[in-house]
This record gives C-alpha cells, structure tokens and sequence, in this order.
C-alpha cells in the first residue's frame, strides 16, 4: 500500500447488495468430483486394454495373412 | 359444480317394475335409475374420498351405460386432480355432448385446454360458455387469464375488470396486478393491490406483494406495514421475512435480522437469497469469515445472481483480498454490466493490485453508469489525488459535490462518515474550500433520540399485530421515511416526521429485546418531541 | 506377474440382481439393506449439493469394483445402467471380468495351456497338501476353472480330515464364484472357528453384501475388529458399508480412523475430501487431494478433483493448469467429457457464458449421454432466449438421467412458464420423487395442485 501524508485511501460501502425477492430460476447440475479408481480396478482395465490390444494385433495379422494367401 | 338432478333427462333404459295383478300395497316408484347414485358420488367427492367415489362412479357408470352425465363430470374432476388433464378434458367433452345446454360443461372444458396451455382454443370455449350464461365471472377471470398468457394485455385487462364488476375475487386481483407489473405500469399495480388488500385484508400473498412493491418503490414506512401485517397471519412466510429481514438489515439491524431469517431457513434450507442476506448480516457485523463462507455458499447454489457476486467481492475488498476481490467483482460484471459500483468497486480492487491504467478504464466506466452516487467519483478523486492528477480530481470532487447535494434534499439517510471525512481531507488537499455542507438540515440529534426511535421491533416474540407492536415497527420503519415534510396535522395517517438521521453503520447490538416499553401513543408523541425540537434548532 | 488383490472383485452382473433368489423378503425395512440407500439420515449434503448417481446415493470419492451395486427397477434401467467405472456398456454375466483375467495370461503364450485340466489326476494331487495348494491356486485364479477347482478342494480338504481352514476358505470362494452364498457362508465361518483370519473376515463379509445383509456384514467387521484391532481393512469395509447405506457421517468417521492406522489409504482420503467438498470447505478438500498428490497418485480423476478444489478456494493460479493436465490424462472419452463439464463450471463461476457454453458442447462431443450437460445447457439456453431449444435439451436430460432431479425440475418450471401446466405436474412429480426435499419442487406442486383443484 502507498504511504505517505499526502495519499488518501478509497472508501468501501459498508452496505452490500441485499436480495430483497427471491424469484425461482433454473437449477445447474452441480460441478463433479471424479472418483478415483482403486489400484485393483485399474490394473483390471490395464490388463483388458491390453488383452483386447493383443487380440486385435492378432486379427490384423490373421488378416494380413489371409490377404496374401489369397493373392 | 353440477348439482345432483333428479330429474332424468333421457330416458331410462331399464323399465319400471309393473304391478302384479293382485291387489298388494303399492310399492314406492322407483327413483330413475340413470341419477340414481349421484348423492353418493357427491358425498365421496366432497369428502375427498376419491376411492370410494371411482367405485361408485364406475358402477352408475356401468349401469348407465356411460350415459349418466354427473358421473362423468365427477370422474373428470377427479383425473384432474390427479394431474391428467387430457383424459379430463376428454370426458369433460362427453358431458358437453350429453348436456349441450350446460355452461358449466363448456366451462369445464375450457379450463382444461387451458391447463394444457391451449389457450386459444380455451378462448373460443369460453366464449361459447358466455353466450349461454352472461354475467358469469369466472367465465371473465378465465378469459382474462388465457388473454394474459397469450400476451394480449389489454383484452385481458377488460376482461379481468368484468370479472370484478360482476364478483370480487382475490384470484382476480391477483392477476390484474400481475399484467400490470408485467406491463411495467406500478402505480396501477399498487393502486390494484391495494383494493385488494380492502377487500380482503388477511391475505398474505396480497400483503406482501403489496409491501415488495412500495419496497421497490422507495415507500419503505407502506413497505414495512404490509409485510408486517403479513407476518402478524403467518409469521413464517417466507417472502415477507426475506423482504422485512432486508429492510431491517440496510437499517442496521442485523441480530433482529439473523433471528427472522433463522425461523425460516429450517424450511428453506437451500435458499441463495436468504443466504446472501444472512452472509451480508455477518457483513454488518464484521464476522467476515462468517460472512464468506455464507456468501460462498448462496453463490454455489445460484452462481448468476450479480448481487452475492458484489457481495462477496466487497466482503474481500474488505479483508484486503484484492485478487480474489477481482475475480468476483468481474464475474458479477459479466451479468451485470450496467452498474456504475461494480465498476467503481473493480477499479478499487485493480488499483490494489497495482494496475492504474486499468483502473482508470474502469472508474470511467463507473462515472459515466452511476448517477447518483457520490463514493464513486470520490473514489476516482482519490485515485486521481494519489496519482498526481490534482486537476482530474477537482473535476470529480465537484461532480461528487453534485451528487451530495442532489442527496441531501432526498434521501434521509446520513453520509457514511469514514466517506465524509476522507470527502473533507480530499477537499482540504485540493484547496476546494468549504463549500460544501455535509449534514442535513436537521442535525444529529442527541443520542437518547436516536436510542429511543431506534428500538428495534422485537417481532419475533410479538405478533405485528396488536397495536403496540405495530407502533415499535412503525417507528422503526420512520428511520426510511423518505419525505421529511412534518405534518402540523396530527391524524393518524398523517406521514411519520423525519426521525433523527441514522447513520449508515451497524450500532453496537444493543437494540434486541424489549428494553423499553413502547406505549400505542409513543409515535404520536415523538412526532410532536420532533416538531418541537425542530423548532428550536431553526 | 500380475497379483491382483482378488478380494476386492465383486462385479455383479446384471442376471445376478435380476433373479436374486437370496432376497429374504420383497421390501427391507429401511437401513437394512443396501440396495435401497436409507433417506439422507447421514447429515450429507442434499442432492441439491452434491450430485446423485444411478442409485441414488451421492456419488462417492472413491470408486470400487463392488460400488455400482443398487437394483435396478426393470430389465431395461439395468441394461442401461453403467457397470463398471468408465466404460458405459453394461457386462452381462459375473464371468465376464474373471474370465479377462486367464485370457489375458493365456495370450502371452500362444501355444497354449499351461496345464490341461481334463487330464489331471485330481484325487493323487489331493494327497499332496502342498503341491494342491498351488494347484488349486493356478486352477482358481489362472484357469478360472471353478468346477475343477471345487473338485480338487474338496477332495484335498477331506484327504486334511476337515481341520485345514485354509481348504474350507477355497471352498467357501469356489461357492461364492458358483453363486452358493449360503453354502460359502457357512464354510467361511467355520474357516473362522478354526483359524481367525483377516482375509476369511473379509470374504465372509462379501457373502454378506450379496446376500444384502448390510447389518451382519457390519456386526461381523465388528467382532472381527475386536480380535484384530485397528485392522485398516475391517474399518475400511465397515466405512463402505456406511457409505452405501447412505451414512456419511458415520462413514467419514470410520475413514478417519483408517487414516489414523494408515494415513496414506487412498480410498479414506478420497471419500474425506469429497465429503469437505460437497459440505463447503473445498480448502480441506485441497489438502487432502494434495497428499494424494505428494503420495504419487497421478492420473485424471485427482487433477480434476484438485482443480475444482482449487477455483472453490479461491486458488486460481492452480485450477486450469489442474484441470489442463486432468485433460491431458484422460484415458478416454467419458473422462475427457467429465472435465470439459467441470470447465464449464469453472467458467460459470467467471461469468463467461460463452465459455460455459462452449465447454458444455465439448462435453456432449466427448460423451453423448451427458445428462448433466444437457441440463446446462438448457439453464443457458434459457437465458439466452431459446426456449424451445431449452425444452429439447431438458426432455433429453429427464430421459437420460431419471434419477437426477435438476432436468425434471427445470422443465416443470419451464411448462410452467408457457402455461402447459400437465406436462409441468408430470415432470415436477418426478423431480419430486428424485428430491423429496426440494422446496421449489414443492412449491411448484403446490401451485399447480391449486390450479387443478379450481373449479
């Protein structure tokens, strides 16, 4: 904050804003913590990620090889 | 709603016994079998006995084959009830087929196009039913309704006047009041709420929209005596406590406040202007923590209301919280953009955080939004002061002197005196001169005065109503009499005299509780202390 | 080699709550079970707070295999209803997790089976305790063979003359897995008799949540708590227990003493701090995400949770690098969507409604069938002046979510507004019979009931 004599400083109101009616309105959908995931179920997912990964390498390369046998 | 009739009006389908030819006592001739059961639908429906009445219409119905025309009309009414008002409208369409002649009929299914926001095809029904029954003023009310949702505020309005004419209703008030309001015309409003409130002096809704309206307006001693009356028939009526509660805390009385608003809010829990309002009592207080965490939660529950917004960046103003200030104080701007303070407030919080330049920009926004409050260009001044601009600030310590004087001949209400002294420093540093006079042209008073006149309304353990209490409320509520004429005539109705000027902060909350007793004919007698005292001081 | 913590699987699939045959009677009595979640007697914040899931309990800090439990009215919610964390599609039968399991194992060896099961002699490794031991193990867990497993328990635990409570354990799981909770039950305790053990504890106290004995699970933790005492898994079980009973109060107290035992348990630190969150002191809620934070917990759920914490008190330096590296993180699509909604809140809160806007469609891009988003949508549009619009949002809203009371109020009050007062009673009844407590609700009720009752 400035000192000195010669600066003065700004005057807040003391009374605020006061709702004198209270007029309904529209309802938000409140803001959402995610929950976090415990250690079990994550390696679960990793593990499904990487089972339907390895599966789906596997049938491109199925598929690979049928194209050539076919040409 | 259709009476019971006797007389069948089609014929009956099942043949009456005839007699045997022996000579026997006659038996009593049989009632027509068609309306047979109506007294008993009739009992069931009066008693809200819905169950029992379904029986027993669908058993009349049975017999009847449909035809019996109460029964239907009952059975409609009681799908109504249950919120299905299609099905309703559709037997309510039988009947009219079964008894063509019958306004009530047609007026029935008006009713129910109208409750499925067909209002005009509810319109034509309507009118159909005056053709049959002219002076009915439900048939007006109800077409004035469906005019007003249809936005032909006139009609409506012609229509609802007839209604009057023809029967008073509060509903019927109601509703022309509300065009009124919705037309932007609130002197007709009032002057139709306040028939209304003659007519029927017990109605609270009447009351306090009645005491929101002069609120508005500015009538705060009206204000305060209708939503007083409000209180004394249901002291737990929300609105009328929200309104009463604000009115007492811009008069500083914050505990007598806190007590109302704590009767409501069990009911209300999650209410954001009753939290804004408590946060703000904190404010008056100075329980600034209190203060935010209350204000922080209206602002979670409604985060568009500009006003907890303002509030909660003038609370961090005040706590010296000048980013946090900032951040709600442009939020409140972004759904308020037309309010000279919010900018004032901004441009105090930017200056705080060292950004001149921008506060500049904001407190020329705030100079050329406000119009009548004068801590805006004072603040400006003070800015300009501090930044070496001594011409700048002359320039807005005069517009602020306008201000001011354009204040005093209005407003009761005394200058802030934190305002007032920095208002003269300034003033003595820019070499203005004495020129203007901060007090009103009645002086502070003594304090007795103020303490006398300013005990609060202990309403919470007395009902507004007796008289006494009444008295304590009303001179309480004189603190608001914006006229300053004294009346020489006494009458009771005669304007309450300007009170002592009250200032602007909270004072030590002595003030709940009964510590003095206040006699009917207390105000009557200050107004004549008041006289008196004006006399010798001019 | 991957261990998983095989006690904490419970994922129910959707014919198993269905066709509950263990059901004692058609409607518990309040607080005794937890498929109906009890009225908030917990002290929680209301639904008006703190948002609802599926179930209708508030949803929780932390989530578990077991957490989506809650019973589905009809066949269609239950298709409907999300059944694991993130992925919205539902799994239809309880083999379907434990079957990933060896499958993903078995993919690593191309060649096959380790073991051939139909080939195995299970009567001769029955009379070798040890070697059944891991046999029984590989079977279990790898194969997911319950049969075979159940077969080579049964013989080993005769063969031990019935004393060996590890045997009756395997039992018991091989029974749980098989859908026999009664018979599980009674194995397991008297796998208790025999040998005190926290991990019998805790299986049996799985019987009990499926068989939705919410109280005896409880009493059980209990005992078991007295015969080890401050056991951090027992509190655990009994904090979840209260939080799927709907308990906050209790259930935050319980996690407290998790803490004291352990005080970097995830799961009591989660639930603490969205507890603060949702009853107005994100300050503590910070500090408590902090910690999981200092812990090494890194991944897109706590950035976001630590972002919101961050702009609620008041810290706007940390929110949107916060929720910048929550996006980041988001393994998919629904999370991304989460934190593009919870943007839109931050942006509320600045009054940016251009910027709220914007992040609400972000968050339909990224998730279709965000109700909430939806919801907020229309609440701008209104204020924008496009009511039809509002109204198609809102309608899509109710439909998503019936459990949400937020889009059926609105559009009561909406339909109210217009005049169409029949579709306003039907959507505010049902905002009622999501939030009974909800004045405006009520209000709005009582209003139109007053219209119909006119004559």
């Amino acid at each position: 904050m400035p000192e000195g004599k010669s600066l003065f400083r700004e005057v807040l109101p003391k009374q605020g804003q006061l709702s004198v009616e209270d007029v309904a309105t529209m309802v938000l959908c409140k803001p959402k913590l995610l929950p976090l995931k415990s250690v079990t179920l994550e390696k679960l997912e990793k593990m499904q990620r990487a089972a339907q990964e390895t599966i789906r390498q596997q049938e491109v390369a199925q598929r690979e090889q049928q194209q050539q046998s076919q040409q | 709603m259709a009476e019971p009739r006797l007389g069948a009006e089609l014929a009956s389908p099942f043949p009456i016994a005839t007699e045997p030819q022996k000579p026997r006592p006659r038996k009593v001739p049989e009632l027509p079998i068609l309306e047979r059961r109506n007294w008993l639908i009739h009992l069931h429906y009066i008693r809200k006995d819905y169950d029992a009445c379904k029986i027993a219409i669908k058993e009349q119905l049975h017999e009847t084959q449909g035809m019996c025309e109460y029964a239907v009309y009952v059975q409609a009414l009681i799908l109504r009830l249950e919120g299905k008002i299609q099905e309703s409208l559709e037997l309510f369409q039988t009947c009219s087929i079964l008894n063509p002649q019958s306004a009530d009929n047609l007026k029935q299914v008006a009713r129910s196009l109208f409750l499925l926001g067909k209002h005009k095809a509810a319109i034509e029904v309507y009118n159909e039913a005056a053709k049959l029954n002219q002076k009915d003023w439900e048939i007006c009310h109800n077409l004035g309704v469906c005019y007003m949702y249809l936005k032909h505020f006139n009609k409506a309005k012609d229509q609802l006047n007839d209604a009057l004419q023809l029967n008073k209703h509060d509903l019927t008030y109601m509703m022309l009041g509300k065009i009124h309001l919705l037309q932007g015309e609130t002197d007709k409003a009032i002057e139709v709420y306040k028939k209304a409130v003659e007519f029927s002096p017990e109605n609270t809704e009447l009351l306090t929209t009645l005491g929101l309206l002069y609120l508005q307006l500015g009538v705060y001693q009206k204000a305060f005596e209708h939503l007083g009356n409000a209180l004394t028939y249901d002291p737990t009526n929300y609105k009328a406590i929200l309104a009463a509660g604000s009115m007492m805390q811009t008069h500083g009385d914050f505990d007598v406040a806190l007590t109302k608003y704590r009767v409501v809010a069990y009911t209300m829990p999650e209410s954001p202007p009753l939290w804004n309002n408590i946060g703000m009592c904190f404010f008056g207080k100075k329980k600034y923590v209190a203060a935010i965490s209350c204000l922080k939660r209206a602002n979670y529950l409604a985060p568009f209301d500009w006003k907890i917004l303002y509030n909660l960046g003038l609370v961090h103003l005040t706590m010296q919280q000048y980013a946090s200030a900032f951040h709600f104080l442009s939020a409140a701007v972004n759904f308020q953009p037309r309010m000279g303070e919010l900018y004032m407030l901004l441009a105090v919080a930017l200056t705080n955080l060292e950004d001149v330049e921008n506060a500049k920009r904001s407190y020329e926004q705030a100079v050329a939004l406000d119009q009548c409050n004068p801590l805006v260009n004072l603040n400006y001044a003070v800015l300009l002061y501090n930044q070496g601009d001594k011409k700048g600030a002359l320039c807005q310590y005069h517009e602020m002197e306008k201000k001011v004087n354009a204040l005093k001949e209005n407003s009761a209400l005394d200058f802030d005196p934190e305002m007032v002294d920095v208002a003269q420093k300034v003033g003595a540093a820019l070499q203005v001169g004495e020129s203007l006079v901060w007090t009103k042209p009645i002086k502070d008073s003594k304090s007795k005065q103020r303490a006398a006149t300013s005990s609060k309304p202990s309403s919470t353990q007395q009902p507004l109503g007796s008289n006494q209490a009444l008295g304590q409320a009303m001179s309480s509520a004189a603190g608001y009499g914006k006229t300053m004429q004294l009346s020489t005539g006494a009458g009771a109705s005669a304007p309450l005299a300007k009170p002592p000027s009250l200032p602007l902060e909270p004072e030590p909350g002595s003030e709940t509780g009964p510590e003095e007793t206040i006699s009917p004919t207390e105000p009557q007698e200050w107004r004549k202390e008041k006289r008196k005292s004006r006399l010798t001081t001019e | 080699m991957v261990y998983v913590d095989e006690i904490d699987i419970d994922q129910e699939g959707i014919a198993e709550m269905m066709l509950d045959e263990n059901a004692i009677a058609q409607v518990a009595r309040p607080g005794t079970s937890l498929k109906l979640p009890g009225t908030s007697q917990g002290g929680g914040p209301s639904p008006a707070v703190r948002p609802v899931t599926q179930s209708g309990r508030p949803v929780t800090g932390f989530v578990r295999p077991s957490t989506q439990s809650g019973r589905p009215g009809t066949m269609e919610q239950a298709i409907r209803t999300p059944r694991t964390a993130h992925t919205a599609r539902p799994i239809t039968s309880a083999s379907g997790r434990y079957v990933r399991l060896g499958t993903a194992s078995m993919l690593t060896n191309p060649e096959g089976p380790f073991i051939n099961l139909s080939r195995l002699n299970l009567a001769k490794y029955a009379q070798k305790p040890k070697l059944a031991k891991a046999l029984f193990e590989y079977i279990f867990h790898h194969e997911n063979d319950v049969k075979n497993a159940l077969d080579l328990a049964a013989l080993a635990t005769e063969h031990a003359q019935y004393k060996d409570w590890w045997w009756k354990v395997q039992i018991g799981k091989c029974y749980y897995r098989l859908g026999l909770y009664r018979e599980a039950e009674k194995q397991f305790k008297s796998a208790l008799k025999q040998q005190d053990m926290v991990d019998t504890v805790l299986y049996l106290a799985k019987v009990y949540f499926r068989l939705d004995q919410p109280l005896t699970a409880l009493h059980l933790f209990k005992q078991g708590l007295d015969k080890f005492p401050g056991e951090v898994t027992l509190l655990c079980g009994i904090a979840r227990i209260y939080e799927e009973m709907n308990n906050i109060s209790l259930a935050a107290e319980y996690y407290r003493e998790v803490l004291k035992q352990d005080n970097t348990h995830v799961e009591a630190i989660a639930c603490i701090g969205s507890n603060h969150f949702y009853s107005d002191q994100p300050e503590i809620a910070l500090r408590f995400y902090r910690r999981l934070l200092q812990m090494g917990v890194y991944n897109c759920q706590l950035f976001n949770n630590l972002g919101l914490c961050c702009f609620f008190a008041q810290q706007y330096d940390m929110t949107l690098t916060s929720l910048e590296r929550a996006l980041s993180l988001a393994e998919n699509e629904e999370e991304a969507a989460d934190v593009w909604y919870n943007l839109g809140h931050v942006a509320v809160g600045i009054g940016d409604l251009n910027l709220a806007y914007q992040c609400f469609k972000l968050t339909l891009a990224n998730n279709n069938d965000h109700a909430e988003a939806y919801n907020n949508l229309a609440v701008l549009e209104i204020r924008r002046g496009h009511v039809e619009q509002a109204r198609a949002l809102l309608q899509t809203a109710s439909s998503l979510a019936p459990h949400m009371y937020e889009p059926h109020f609105n559009f009561a009050a909406l339909s109210d507004q217009v005049g169409d007062l029949q579709r306003s009673y039907i959507a505010a009844q049902k905002s009622k019979e999501a939030f009974p407590g909800h004045v405006d609700t009520q209000q709005l009720i009582k209003q139109l009931k007053q219209h119909f009752a006119m004559l």
